[in-house]
């Protein structure tokens, strides 16, 4: 019973840290957003390609949100199972 | 609000990838003998969701370009990130919540607009320009072309 308890709490801090990598994408995104402004405000004729460009990136570093929420997903739905088969 | 060209072409894009990767992954849970109708509602949920997320992300980011407070665009796509990504978090707990959901199909296309990209970038239809230098145009450095 023991070992359960701790198996559970184990798998629900780890998907807790796994969550926390859903903070980066958003400050970067908006760094990226930020610096992408800026050029635009600088050279209005590329307003297209800069569009194009930062959309595309901040699809890539949203997924590293992504990845930590799936972690934490599995770790809460999928970890327990295999840990408590375990024992 | 009318969307530019870039979302449409970019959305479109990610589209037609997330399509072609969802028959992929379908092909794999037949070949392991899982696949069921779950499955099917599964991507359906999950790819949708992944390609309406980046056609928000194109809305926000083309509302921000309108305007260039730097400040004010930072802002404004924290939220729109933070938005969206409770937006998936709801997604993905409809997908566990309910049994007529397969939730590994249905959170496994959310990865698929990246993967996308990365073929995009492989298959070369997106390429980051170089940067333009003064004097590219003419590499041996002189006034006038000879």
């Amino acid at each position: 019973m023991m070992e359960k308890a701790i198996i559970m709490a184990g798998c629900a801090i780890g998907a807790g840290l796994a969550l926390i990598a859903g903070i980066g994408p958003g400050i970067g995104e908006g760094n990226a957003v930020a610096k992408a402004l800026e050029a635009i405000g600088r050279q209005p004729e590329c307003k297209g390609d800069v569009t194009s460009t930062m959309l595309l990136g901040c699809a890539i570093a949203e997924t590293t949100g992504i990845y930590g929420f799936v972690t934490g997903l599995l770790l809460i739905f999928v970890a327990p199972r295999i840990f408590i088969g375990l024992l | 609000m009318k969307v530019q060209q870039a979302t449409k072409r970019e959305t479109a894009h990610i589209a037609v990838g997330t399509l072609a990767f969802s028959v992929v992954m379908n092909l794999v849970f037949c070949l392991l003998s899982r696949w069921d109708l779950t499955v099917l509602w599964g991507t359906l949920l999950g790819g949708g969701f992944a390609v309406l997320n980046f056609f928000l992300l194109g809305l926000s980011i083309q509302k921000l370009a309108a305007s260039t407070d730097e400040k004010r665009g930072r802002a404004a796509l924290q939220l729109s990130y933070s938005t969206r990504m409770l937006a998936t978090v709801l997604v993905a707990a409809v997908a566990v919540a309910l049994p007529c959901f397969s939730w590994p199909a249905a959170v496994i296309p959310l990865f698929f607009p990246r993967l996308t990209i990365f073929a995009m970038q492989l298959l070369g239809m997106y390429k980051p320009e170089p940067a333009k230098t003064p004097g590219a145009e003419n590499p041996k450095g002189g006034d006038e072309p000879v």
